[in-house]
């Protein structure tokens, strides 16, 4: 049950067919283990179902007859069942995953590759949490199902199926019985199922919203107390609190009658296999042995279906999130390269011809006609009020966007044409923010040229006139960016970052590349020049 | 060897003090649920009682179908009473499981919900200094994730004991049946305890780091889309796709390892009451063989001992929860045993009345305080400010303004010296009563997920629409928030509407005066404001401020003018009290200060 899914993300019978299919294809490379898996899947299931065969035979060939052969015959292959049942229940665990494993592991790196191809553009529209969230929330959400769902769900249509085939064998007419009660099982999981899945959301939401009254309580506390507000703000949180229990108590009537129901329902067909096959057996119809069966086989038969349900939200949020994965695969970037790109030249003039260029279709253009020519070796400085388009400028130039009319070209080349390996390699614009990745500063200033030796990093951070010891930081030598905050105190720890940030790692990069062309953002050029 | 540092007993005299330690914090930890769940008794025991009922209308099932066989089918006995028998038990076995359900689950999420609301009611009335310790996070997870584990463990109550009642019946009832039987069949469930507890402890480490390197790789990600203009920009994305690929290497590195933790016990745990089936199977058969049991006794024997399966997982997971749930209560114990250190006097003072313009006075004397015993930040603070006067206080970084308005608000207490208002020493005060005197605009705006309206009217909850919107007049928010969509009503907040740094201001300033207190703290209220906008605020603070004893903490010239007197804070002390003009010529390190806010406003700290 720990799942659920909102009923905007519920697909629908076509879509849930395509990304079906697609997961398939996707899989294809891992077919041999999945096919092992399967396998192994299938053999434990017939093995469970051939133990109550083995009692019927006990007794109805042994016991009844007082034949001990038959019933130390029933004994052995029992036994051997059994150990059959544990190797490839082991397996059926390993393959599965192994299975699973290497397919979600596929999915991130396909799914994150095709977040790096994509343009500007679409980062802009997308808001970032919600790309974090896919590659981590959505794709957790099958690794849950992968690690504990998928294999009992498997397992269990196995076993409904196979349990069926085993008692229709065994007998019919007793089957029949058994099928005056299994429909009731299987119409009350499907309410159940839609039932928990809604108070699930809303227990869900109940949650969320209590959470950021908890959360708001506790970050405010200082204006709270300022103010003399704690009875009033306890009291709200009482009712949000409150209001997260009455969610809890109506999701827990859902799973009261159902539980009761399942367990009732199991002995109810229980007493009416022993009345039915009591007299079925009085008229020699069917052996006792068979009754017996039939009671041990319907644990089979009834508590896959119980799971089956509680799986089902599972998958279908699985499926909901593979939707939306795959929208991110098929997503065409804007800025891509051409089919028959080619390297830009070494060196070149960067030319901005006739350049107009708009955010989004239907509002005013950022940039009108631009023309410039910045020929080989040049400095110019871009000077303008806010919003007269510089940045906008230096994006296009670095083809972080394409011109909506006209053309940016360098050497010759236009860069719609280029390769975009070459295109980063000759052109870099180093942004306003210094955002800083996570790692030793070494591996910061590093990003720009991976390849770069120690020697090379450190004289390009001396150039860019920053000292470590002199932010205060106590051990300087190779802090961790991101561990800093351990190591600093907070107060520190903000200002050495923005230090790290602005005299640090922008011009380090710079001159860690020995570019051609180098499109600097304002803010950090006073610094620069004075090393420079 | 010489001079070894820890003499042995002296090591095992201090691990066992620490072992002593955290079995006295265990206690007081279970204490706490002893007490909370002595609240819910009357449920309780229902359900227990109910749960115990369940037991026996469950095992009275497979001897209804024991005497079925042995006497209605083998016997051509009465078969439909005995099955209508079994029906009828089944019936109540239904309504009992429900009742039983839904009285554990209902019971363990109220005992959640009160434990909640007392962490919260706690919380809120901790000292600052509590506060300024811990990290939100931190208490955010006594209340959320650690109460989930109480009660997971509270659930398991009713349900494990039931299930120990019914592991005593049906042991009891296939003893008298057959004793020798029952030894072999039931000699194989013990190890199902034993597995599903050593899967549990085992599971539960690497289900942990399947976690951790998902937490990492989120991190990947999160630098890479937040980040992706320097990506981009510098054409990097191969460094952070080989990132990722380090990542989801873990990830299915440490999966698998857990995945094989799985297959080792599960299948196991599935297949070890089998064991017992064939036990059943061989020796019961024979000794049916042999006259000396019934087949119908050999089918009970088979399904009690699939009814002991659940039962023996449960008690082995029960251990694990309650782990869990003792770790958990320990720390929640921890939050709710820490006593406020700055609490109400026992017989409180109140001020003078307000007789009118002669309110609020403020006085400190010789005030010496440090956040710790090593630095002190104020040493020997004195100032009197005269009711209805503005003092604007200026001082560099850490030269102890925020400092004053907390003590002023009592956040702290003063190590010496005293702090009085109207002739009242703060100590002697309600707190309460102290902190509706005193409004303070803090720099950081904390506005609330709530209506506009009810953000100004914070103080007073149930104050008329007209004293809101008075308040928000003179703080001159009047208009903007007429212009929002739904006006007063608006939502703000992450879920709502985000005012501009300006205007958050604005309604703080108003929330400030909707409390009337007597006197206003302004501290640093303008600093998150960009400097052009700076004019707006500081016209609502002129008109707030008159009449009113207020405290300003500024540092931007325009905003130290509207106070009546400037005085300047340096090494703890008043170092120089006057107007701007006289303190620009005759202090140097006025000067000093001034400049240096002043190159702090001209390069604003940028990156984030």
């Amino acid at each position: 049950m720990g799942a659920g899914v909102a009923p905007e993300d519920q697909l629908d019978r076509t879509q849930t067919r395509r990304v079906l299919g697609r997961v398939l294809r996707m899989a294809y490379p891992f077919r041999r283990t999945a096919y092992v898996a399967l396998g192994c899947v299938v053999v434990t299931t017939a093995a469970t179902l051939a133990a109550p065969i083995l009692v019927r035979h006990g007794i109805d060939a042994g016991i009844r007859a007082g034949d001990f052969f038959e019933l130390n015959l029933s004994v052995g292959l029992y036994l051997a069942i059994t150990a059959l049942a544990y190797g490839f229940g082991r397996l059926q665990y390993v393959f599965l995953n192994r299975t699973g494993e290497a397919f979600l592991r596929e999915l991130r790196l396909k799914v994150f590759a095709a977040l790096q191809r994509q343009s500007m553009a679409f980062y802009d529209r997308n808001k970032a949490g919600v790309l974090v969230a896919r590659m981590t929330a959505d794709i957790e959400t099958m690794g849950e199902l992968i690690q504990w769902g998928l294999l009992q769900f498997l397992a269990s249509g196995f076993l409904v199926v196979l349990a069926f085939v085993v008692l229709f064998s065994l007998s019919w007419q007793l089957t029949l019985v058994v099928l005056i009660v299994f429909p009731v099982i299987v119409i009350a999981s499907v309410k159940f199922q839609r039932d928990s899945n809604t108070a699930y959301l809303s227990v869900r939401e109940r949650v969320g919203q209590n959470l950021g009254t908890l959360q708001e309580g506790i970050a405010a506390v200082r204006v709270i107390q300022a103010y003399a507000q704690e009875d009033h703000q306890i009291k709200r949180f009482e009712r949000s609190n409150r209001s997260l229990f009455d969610s809890h108590v109506r999701s827990i009537r859902i799973s009261t009658w159902y539980f009761g129901l399942v367990e009732f329902s199991g002995v109810f067909a229980a007493s009416l296999v022993v009345g039915v096959g009591g007299w079925l057996v009085h008229r020699d119809t069917v052996s006792l042995g068979t009754v017996v069966a039939f009671i041990l086989l319907l644990s089979s038969l009834f508590d896959p279906v119980q799971q089956l349900s509680q799986l089902y939200n599972g998958v279908q949020s699985a499926a909901a999130a593979l939707h939306k994965l795959y929208a991110i695969l098929d997503h065409k970037p804007e800025v891509d390269e051409a089919a028959d790109a080619i390297d830009l030249p070494a060196r070149g003039e960067l030319i901005v011809q006739g350049v107009t260029f708009k955010y989004q279709a239907g509002t005013q253009p950022a940039l009108q006609s631009a023309e410039l020519i910045v020929a080989d070796g040049e400095r110019i400085a871009l000077v303008g009020p806010t919003g007269a388009g510089k940045s906008t400028l230096a994006k296009l130039m670095a083809r972080l966007y394409d011109p909506t009319v006209g053309s940016v070209s360098y050497g010759g080349v236009d860069l719609r044409q280029a390769t975009l390996a070459s295109l980063r390699q000759r052109i870099v614009v180093v942004p306003q923010e210094g955002f800083l990745f996570n790692g030793t500063i070494r591996e910061n200033v590093r990003l720009a040229r991976v390849t770069a030796s120690d020697a090379e990093v450190e004289p390009r951070c001396r150039v860019s006139a920053f000292s470590i010891t002199s932010s205060g930081c106590p051990k300087a030598s190779t802090p961790k960016c991101a561990s800093a905050a351990a190591v600093c105190r907070p107060a520190n720890v903000s200002s050495w970052r923005s230090a790290v940030r602005h005299s640090l790692t922008r011009p380090c990069w710079c001159s860690m590349r020995q570019l051609p062309t180098l499109i600097l953002a304002p803010r950090q050029k006073s610094r620069l020049r004075s090393n420079a | 060897m010489t001079g070894a540092p820890l003499d042995p007993d002296a090591a095992a005299a201090a691990k066992g003090e620490a072992e002593e330690q955290a079995r006295i914090q265990r206690s007081l930890g279970w204490h706490l649920l002893w007490r909370t769940l002595q609240e819910q008794k009357r449920a309780l025991i229902w359900g227990v009682a109910i749960g115990i009922t369940w037991t026996a209308a469950k095992v009275a099932v497979p001897q209804l179908t024991k005497s079925a066989i042995d006497q209605g089918i083998e016997r051509n006995g009465p078969l439909l009473a005995w099955s209508v028998f079994i029906g009828v038990a089944g019936l109540a076995t239904g309504l009992l499981t429900a009742g039983r359900r839904y009285l554990a689950f209902r019971e363990s999420r109220w005992t959640e919900t009160l434990l909640r609301e007392r962490i919260f009611a706690h919380i809120q009335r901790l000292h600052v200094a509590y506060h300024d310790k811990s990290q939100t996070g931190q208490l955010m997870s006594r209340a959320s994730s650690d109460l989930q584990q109480v009660q997971q463990f509270v659930v398991m109550i009713p349900i494990t004991l039931s299930n120990l009642g019914q592991l005593f019946a049906v042991t009891l009832i296939l003893a008298l049946t057959d004793w020798r039987l029952a030894v072999v069949a039931l000699a194989p469930l013990p190890f199902i305890n034993v597995a599903s507890r050593r899967f549990s402890s085992r599971i539960h480490p690497a289900v942990l780091e399947v976690q951790n390197e998902q937490a990492q790789l989120a991190s990947v990600v999160e630098e890479s889309v937040s980040g992706v203009r320097v990506v981009k920009g510098l054409g990097t994305e191969n460094v952070q796709f080989e990132k990722l690929r380090q990542e989801a290497d873990d990830i299915r590195r440490v999966s698998l390892r857990a995945a094989s933790i799985r297959s080792r016990f599960l299948p196991a745990i599935d297949l070890l009451p089998s064991l017992g089936l064939i036990a059943v199977l061989g020796y019961g058969g024979h000794r049916v063989i042999n006259g000396d049991m019934s087949i119908g006794d050999l089918v009970a024997f088979n399904v009690y001992l699939t009814m002991l399966v659940w039962p023996l997982r449960n008690i082995g997971m029960m251990v694990a929860l309650g782990q869990r749930a003792a770790a958990a209560l320990v720390r929640v114990h921890e939050v709710l045993s820490t006593q406020p250190a700055v609490r109400s006097p026992e017989k409180p003072r109140s001020l003078p009345a307000r007789a009118g313009e002669a309110a609020g006075a403020v006085q400190f004397e010789s005030v010496h305080f440090g956040y710790d015993s090593e630095r002190e930040i104020l040493r020997g603070f004195d100032l009197a400010i005269a009711p209805g006067e503005s003092v604007a206080l200026v001082g560099a970084t850490g030269a102890g303004k925020s400092t004053i308005v907390r003590l002023l608000l009592r956040f702290y207490d003063v190590t010496s010296g005293r702090i009085m208002i109207d002739g009242v020493d703060l100590r002697r005060l309600d707190l309460g009563e102290l902190r509706r005197n005193v409004g303070v605009v803090f720099e950081d705006t904390f506005l609330f997920n709530d209506s506009v309206r009810n953000n100004i009217a914070f103080a007073k909850p149930d104050a008329d629409q007209s004293v809101v919107e008075h308040a928000a007049r003179l703080a001159g928010a009047h208009d903007f928030i007429t212009q929002l969509p739904d006006g007063y009503n608006t939502q703000i907040g992450e879920r709502g509407y985000s005012l501009s740094g300006g205007q958050r201001q604005r309604v703080a300033i108003a929330r400030a005066i909707v409390a009337d207190p007597r006197v206003l703290v302004l501290d640093d209220a303008t600093s998150a404001v960009d400097p052009s906008k700076e004019h707006e605020i500081r016209d609502a603070m002129r008109t707030v401020m008159a009449g009113r004893t207020t405290i300003v903490i500024a540092h931007r010239p325009g905003t130290i003018a509207l106070a009546d007197r400037i005085v300047l804070l340096d090494e703890g002390v008043v170092a120089a009290v006057g107007q701007h003009r006289d303190l620009v010529e005759s202090s140097e390190r006025y000067r000093e200060v001034l400049a240096a806010w002043a190159v702090r406003d001209a390069v604003p700290a940028g990156g984030d």
